[in-house]
């Protein structure tokens, strides 16, 4: 019995402090500075694309201020635009002028074995036949699309050189607030795509490095913010 | 409102306390690591065995509810009696009698291997599972209905509340339950083995020491014991299939000097494991043993350098080298009731 107590003290207690805890960071994509709706179409000059799916890994986030630097503990982060709380990485920090993390895991993660949680291969960002996860998931259709269907699909990935494709993110944060608010811009990413050769990238290889290269420009704090 | 909360999460305690019966963990064991041997590859620290989570991957081994349709299990492929790969198939067939593109690789030692499957893809035996079971041309599931199913069963949830202490099955359960029983099975009975234990009344013939003599001169450094595997890769001068196509090792890696490269298999049991290559193209061993005397592709770019020197092997050497392959059978391991079909 004294042991039911304790654990229903430590969860309340739990659930009390969480639900206090504003200290967040949230990931918004957007897509020209409007928030992305899954299956909407967008249309910009003269062409048309709808988002159908948007998954990444985000892995080693770390606030830094210049007295103390918070790390987060929890490894990595499935972020899932499907999945509305999952845009959203709790932390602990009280001040900050530096926000970095990765985008994708690391070699380690990849070779370490069967994962649980958000790296449980269930999610769908697994590859199983060249062992390794999808690092950064963007599916749809675009009116750029050089298939019949119009359809896209770049799931990028891989940890082996030269075709690793882990991108680090530094975002200086000018002024502090506990609730970082961090977009995601995906209209930088488009006009980069290789729409006419190969809409379609699911290994990895050098089209998965080049496009993952741009991924970090994406990254940026709300105009209004910067 | 706030009393509402209260009792909620009075609720879930209760739920979880119920839930997390604190019950003796299961009794762990270690696998018998045969003398001189190396150290495992396989970090048993994170998926400690026990009877009871190898009887459950055992039991999961041979079961078809892994399949899409129920029709197939593991063992439809990687039959024990024959070192645990699909006899008498140059590719295997999955589900709807589809055909894949690979022979079967024979489940033998595989707690020394470093990667898994022809071309090395898989780089842990843990996730290796995870590709027939999605492989359209083998079990054609998605993780999801598996788990799903599993969870839904009658037996298997109370199984896994055994082995891993809760009984919700994951990903990552099924997976460990599968590792301990596959990553258990140690071949290490041959006669070859029992030779160099020096066991009592235990000798090779004179056609077999000299098979052992040509074997260590040609082929021990790719094929290198106690393993008989250096666990690496090479292209051993076989020209590509017309059909297949397959470059092997080069289409994970990308690098060219990779291609025609494909894992060098285990010959335990070899024996058995007919039929041979990645492409299943020699039915038999002595037609092996006649390709690595005159078959080689000398004029690949991508040949092993320790098949640069030819050798012809004259039909006498070929017989020994055959008798010597032979004491590489293991039969205690071939028909070890503890690996078959539980019933």
């Amino acid at each position: 019995m004294q042991q039911l107590i304790f654990v229903f003290f430590l969860v309340y207690f739990s659930v009390i402090s969480f639900s206090q805890n504003e200290r967040s960071i949230q990931f918004v994509p957007v897509f020209q500075g409007k928030k992305v709706e899954l299956s909407k179409k967008y249309e910009s000059d003269g062409n048309w694309i709808q988002f159908e799916s948007l998954r990444f890994y985000v892995s080693t986030v770390s606030i830094s201020g210049e007295k103390s630097t918070w790390q987060d503990p929890n490894g990595a982060h499935l972020i899932d635009l499907e999945d509305s709380l999952s845009l959203f990485i709790s932390h602990d920090a009280k001040n900050g002028n530096r926000l970095t993390f990765n985008i994708g895991l690391d070699s380690s993660t990849n070779v370490s074995g069967i994962m649980d949680g958000d790296l449980d291969p269930i999610k769908g960002m697994y590859w199983a036949w060249n062992t390794g996860y999808i690092n950064f998931k963007l599916e749809g259709f675009s009116s750029e699309s050089m298939l019949p269907d119009k359809h896209f699909e770049f799931h990028l990935g891989g940890y082996l050189f030269p075709n690793a494709t882990i991108q680090a993110v530094e975002i200086p944060l000018d002024s502090w607030q506990d609730r970082i608010v961090v977009e995601l811009e995906l209209g930088k990413l488009l006009p980069n795509l290789p729409w006419q050769s190969t809409p379609s990238i699911l290994i990895p290889g050098k089209d998965a490095v080049k496009i993952s290269k741009i991924l970090p420009t994406l990254f940026q704090l709300p105009s209004d913010e910067k | 409102m706030r009393n509402s909360i209260f009792l909620l999460l009075f609720a879930i305690c209760c739920i979880t306390a119920v839930a997390f019966r604190f019950e003796k963990p299961p009794k762990v064991f270690s696998i018998q690591i045969p003398k001189k041997w190396p150290r495992p590859v396989y970090d048993f620290s994170k998926n400690p065995l026990t009877e009871i989570g190898f009887e459950l991957g055992r039991k999961l081994f041979y079961d078809p509810i892994l399949s899409r349709d129920s029709s197939i299990s593991c063992a439809s492929c990687h039959l024990q009696y024959t070192g645990f790969t699909h006899v008498d198939h140059a590719v295997s067939h999955g589900i709807d009698g589809r055909k894949g593109t690979r022979n079967t690789l024979a489940l033998i030692n595989l707690a020394w291997q470093k990667s898994f499957h022809w071309d090395g893809g898989v780089t842990n035996l843990e996730t290796q599972a995870i590709n027939p079971l999605q492989h359209t041309a083998e079990m054609d599931n998605s993780l999801s209905a598996v788990i799903k199913r599993l969870n839904a069963s009658s037996n298997y949830p109370s199984l896994f509340e055994k082995a891993f202490g809760k009984k919700e099955i994951t990903t990552s359960n099924l997976m460990k339950a599968l590792t301990q029983y596959t990553v258990s099975l140690i071949s290490a009975n041959s006669k070859y083995d029992k030779v160099s234990r020096k066991e009592k009344g235990i000798f090779f013939t004179e056609q077999e020491k000299r098979g052992l003599k040509l074997f260590d001169a040609h082929c021990n450094s790719c094929h290198t014991a106690p393993l008989f595997t250096n666990t690496l890769f090479a292209s051993n001068g076989l020209k590509i299939d017309s059909l297949l196509k397959d470059t092997g090792r080069f289409a994970i890696t990308g690098f060219p000097g990779d291609s025609l490269n494909f894992k060098i298999p285990t010959l335990r049991n070899i024996e058995f494991t007919f039929p041979y290559m990645h492409d299943g193209r020699f039915k038999k061993l002595k037609d092996v043993i006649h390709f690595y005397s005159e078959g080689i592709d000398y004029q690949s770019p991508y040949l092993s350098p320790h098949l640069k020197d030819r050798k012809h092997f004259t039909e006498i050497e070929k017989k020994d080298l055959l008798a010597f392959l032979y004491t590489l059978t293991d039969k205690e391991f071939l028909y070890n009731p503890r690996f078959s079909f539980p019933r």
